[in-house]
């Protein structure tokens, strides 16, 4: 009887695994084809996204998703840093605007050839850009400073 | 059209099929097929297996506007802002095929257009916009803000 009992539960048990299998195999779990915008070549993605700045690549375009976080870390989307018009500016926003600059230019492991940076530039900003770029290839940045 | 000094032609045949008779003036502007018609091979079929007859025709509206000397400026202005007023997923085919055509001023304007779309937007707003699902790990979450999180600790810490 007890040997009987317990075959009856081991049955029980395994149908209801075989239930839940096949419930998971079948719910809506199924994961959603990739978009085609992630499948464009490299190269365009990188033409489209540099277009953004470096303020809406760093804010947005690298927090979408891992293929877009991997083609904003490569080197060659920080030669040239755009960091202009970037709207309405407040005194506040200064020190923001410096680190989010400083990492740019490090993103450019000495790639960098342009920058444009508007009203929050210091004196300090540009030293440390200098010094990176000297550092690291020992080649020269131009700088445009907008007012 | 076919006087003796009739325009030399080049004939482009879509994916589906479709053929194109183009003027070589027009052709010229797809820079990676250039080859194909300038040694020589007029009158042959160029195949482009990976381009639909719709958006070869459009790619070749376009060639044939910019080719044209007589447009001037502003009309050619107009005609690049109505060109892209297009669903996401023909500007998406359009982009491959300049991409692939390397047509340069094309892909120039179309990828501008997907950067105006995007620009300004959050995460979650581009995300929905192109229909990518988030598929950061937890992980990576954290990295990608850990800049932004840094900056606005900096900023707070006086307060």
């Amino acid at each position: 009887m007890g040997k009987n009992l317990k075959k009856k539960l081991k049955l029980k048990r395994l149908k209801n695994k075989k239930k839940r299998a096949k419930a998971a195999s079948s719910a809506p779990r199924q994961p959603s084809p990739p978009s085609p915008w992630l499948e464009l070549p490299r190269d365009v993605t990188v033409d489209i996204l540099h277009r953004l700045g470096a303020h809406d690549i760093l804010e947005s375009a690298q927090k979408v998703c891992t293929t877009w976080r991997n083609v904003c870390k490569d080197p060659s989307m920080w030669r040239v840093i755009d960091m202009k018009n970037l709207g309405e500016y407040h005194d506040f926003m200064s020190e923001y605007l410096d680190t989010m600059c400083r990492h740019a230019v490090d993103r450019s492991e000495g790639q960098l050839t342009d920058i444009y940076i508007d009203y929050f530039a210091t004196d300090e900003l540009l030293q440390y850009i200098s010094e990176r770029e000297k550092v690291k290839s020992g080649s020269k940045a131009f700088y445009q400073m907008n007012s | 059209m076919s006087s003796t000094e009739a325009k030399k032609m080049v004939v482009l045949k879509s994916f589906d099929g479709v053929t194109f008779e183009v003027e070589e003036s027009v052709a010229v502007q797809f820079e990676s097929i250039r080859h194909m018609f300038e040694d020589n091979l007029a009158g042959s079929v160029i195949p482009l297996s990976n381009i639909k007859s719709e958006i070869l025709s459009k790619v070749i509206d376009y060639c044939k506007r910019h080719a044209d000397d007589t447009t001037d400026e502003e009309d050619l202005k107009a005609f690049d802002a109505d060109f892209v007023k297009v669903e996401h997923g023909t500007l998406f085919d359009i982009i491959r095929a300049a991409n692939y055509l390397n047509i340069k001023s094309l892909l120039d304007l179309t990828c501008q257009t997907v950067a105006d779309m995007i620009k300004g937007k959050t995460p979650a707003e581009i995300r929905e916009l192109f229909n990518i699902s988030d598929e950061f790990t937890p992980e990576e979450e954290e990295e990608a803000s850990i800049i932004t999180r840094f900056i606005y600790m900096d900023r707070y810490a006086d307060c």
